[in-house]
């Protein structure tokens, strides 16, 4: 636990954008200098405006790019504490948190690697798109928004090696239906040993992935989750994070991880995913 | 150059400001952050005799400038604290508090013994808001006798200083504050947090798993402040002041009305740096004001003669 912590700073940082890039979604951008070289993909971040009393509380975001000079944040405006981060405009302050957490672990060697993405569980997943395209790796990205003005314009972000596969609930691009059923439509539920063995790294709202749960163990594909939860400190000392840990079979209660210090990215078979809310 | 120590149950403070239990875990956690040794104290997770895993979740929910938390005393026990924690915290220089619960007086007792034998304890804090399970569940320090009856036995137990944790959810905690006094406390910390509810209209559910949680943050700030200015008038043992304190003013308003340190709890979720800040603020006041001491502070507040209804139900 305390290793993941010895990289996280406290620090207060400046606005540089904060742009509506998509429907209620938002990509802010931060002045900074130390996370471009040191985060990990799936790491987050805990922003508050400094003074806020009400809400008072940050709120986490997953590090959706970090560069030479600044770190991007890409969120959606939901409730009190983001619409108060909507507000803000270049120059304003504030406090940043991390990074925290651990990221996304490396795929399986010589498997051909596949990406969820449900909604705002996009953010998650962008640096790492970014950093296995670098890394030479191929993949394929399956995202699913309710309708075409939610998605992340990608265009911003073509890239060879990346093979798109859009979903929306109502049909307006892409597939219709949801990122769930788009990959039982292009995967398939059965393990076919003539295919490529495939890893998986998924990150989308609870019943996604309580579904992609169950159809990635059907067809044999090993993956990494990143989880979401109402957190208080990030940092793992409000204990208020917690999502149900599986034990063996015959085992009591196995207790609770920490989705702030013992995540967000997990194995799904390591915890109970149908207890996800 | 001010004087920002106090002392209080025996121990001296570098300063005035503590952490709350429950807000930084077994203390290390807030060390990548600041220097632990700069704290007047550290107040660890409550820890009890065997490890608890907590409430299902959820357990926290953000309300008007607090939030309400039903973590359920989740902690490792005190063999794996001791085990594990202690003898790297024995190598911080400050106070270390660790605070105890339990669900019997033996418990509580088995905890003093225990924890109050380890060199590198300095205090214990016994948390009394927990469900004494053989009185169907009433918490300690919400009766009067029970509350007497756990402090002398935790008293005879240990010659550690013994702190109590008050909990708010009383109808005098004065009254409480004194029973604890005459019991053997060598001092008082409160408040703990106030039970509350949230509720999901859309849903028709409660938020928190429990249905009901603590309360705390600025929005419990004058109920403590209230509290701490009664409690401070009626006992003589020093008085440990908690809730809401975010700024360095929060702390100065808690010193004014009589208590001897604070702790800074839920406000270090926010920021880790929290205590430090607060502690740099209640310096620069101390130099503006041209005040050589902190405990010139305490317990200074000048209230003009308001009348009989001074201090009554409004």
């Amino acid at each position: 636990m305390a290793a993941k912590q010895t990289g996280a700073l406290n620090r207060i940082l400046s606005v540089l954008e904060n742009q509506e890039v998509a429907r209620e979604t938002f990509l802010l951008s931060l002045s900074d200098r130390l996370l471009g070289a040191a985060v990990q993909p799936g790491q987050f971040l805990m922003l508050s405006p400094p003074a806020a009393l009400d809400p008072f509380l940050p709120r986490p975001f997953a590090v959706f790019d970090a560069a030479a000079e600044s770190v991007k944040v890409l969120y959606r405006r939901v409730g009190k504490g983001t619409r108060l981060l909507a507000e803000l405009g270049r120059g304003d302050a504030v406090r940043v948190l991390g990074p925290l957490g651990n990221g996304y672990a490396a795929p399986d060697e010589g498997t051909a690697v596949l990406v969820l993405a449900g909604g705002i569980g996009f953010a998650s997943v962008h640096l790492l798109l970014k950093q296995l395209l670098r890394n030479g790796r191929a993949v394929e990205l399956l995202y699913g928004v309710r309708s075409g003005s939610d998605l992340y314009p990608l265009d911003r972000f073509a890239a060879p090696g990346l093979s798109v596969h859009l979903a929306t609930e109502d049909g307006s691009a892409g597939f219709r239906g949801n990122v769930c059923e788009l990959f039982q439509t292009r995967c398939g539920g059965n393990r076919n040993n003539s295919s490529p063995r495939r890893f998986a790294y998924v990150c989308g709202p609870p019943a996604m992935l309580r579904r992609a749960a169950v159809l990635l163990r059907e067809s044999g594909i090993r993956s990494q989750f990143s989880l979401e939860s109402r957190m208080a400190c990030g940092y793992g000392v409000c204990q208020g994070c917690v999502v149900r840990a599986r034990g063996p079979e015959d085992a009591g209660q196995a207790g609770y991880r920490k989705v702030c210090a013992d995540g967000p990215v997990f194995d799904p078979e390591a915890l109970v995913v149908e207890s996800l809310e | 150059m001010t004087d920002t120590s106090v002392s209080l149950a025996g121990l001296s403070l570098k300063n005035p400001v503590m952490t709350a239990s429950g807000t930084c875990g077994y203390g290390l956690e807030l060390s990548p952050f600041l220097d632990l040794s700069r704290l007047g104290a550290l107040v660890v997770k409550g820890l009890s005799v065997r490890p608890r895993q907590g409430n299902p979740p959820p357990r926290i929910v953000e309300t008007c400038g607090g939030m309400l938390n039903a973590i359920g005393l989740e902690n490792i026990g005190m063999e794996a604290f001791i085990e594990e924690c202690l003898p790297r915290l024995r190598a911080v220089e400050t106070n270390l508090v660790v605070n105890i619960l339990g669900e019997s007086e033996a418990e509580y007792g088995m905890l003093a013994e225990r924890l109050g034998e380890q060199p590198g304890v300095h205090a214990l804090e016994l948390n009394v808001s927990c469900p004494n399970v053989k009185r169907g569940g009433i918490a300690f320090g919400s009766d009067a006798a029970m509350l007497e009856g756990l402090i002398r036995f935790v008293r005879a137990r240990t010659r550690k200083p013994v702190v109590v944790k008050l909990s708010p959810n009383v109808t005098d905690v004065s009254e409480m504050a004194a029973r604890a006094e005459g019991a053997g406390a060598d001092a008082v910390s409160l408040i703990n947090t106030l039970r509350g509810m949230s509720v999901d209209c859309e849903t028709r559910r409660p938020r928190l798993a429990t249905v009901t949680g603590g309360l705390s943050g600025p929005a419990i700030k004058p109920i403590a402040l209230r509290m701490v200015w009664e409690v401070a008038r009626r006992v003589r043992i020093p008085v440990i002041g908690i809730g809401g304190i975010v700024t360095a003013q929060d702390a100065l308003e808690f010193l004014i009305c009589g208590a001897t340190a604070v702790q800074v709890g839920t406000a270090q979720f926010r920021n880790p740096n929290a205590c430090l800040e607060i502690l740099a603020g209640i310096e620069e006041y101390l130099e503006r004001r041209g005040i050589a001491r902190v405990s010139d502070l305490i317990g200074s507040l000048e209230v003009a003669d308001a009348g009989p209804g001074a201090g009554s139900e409004p």
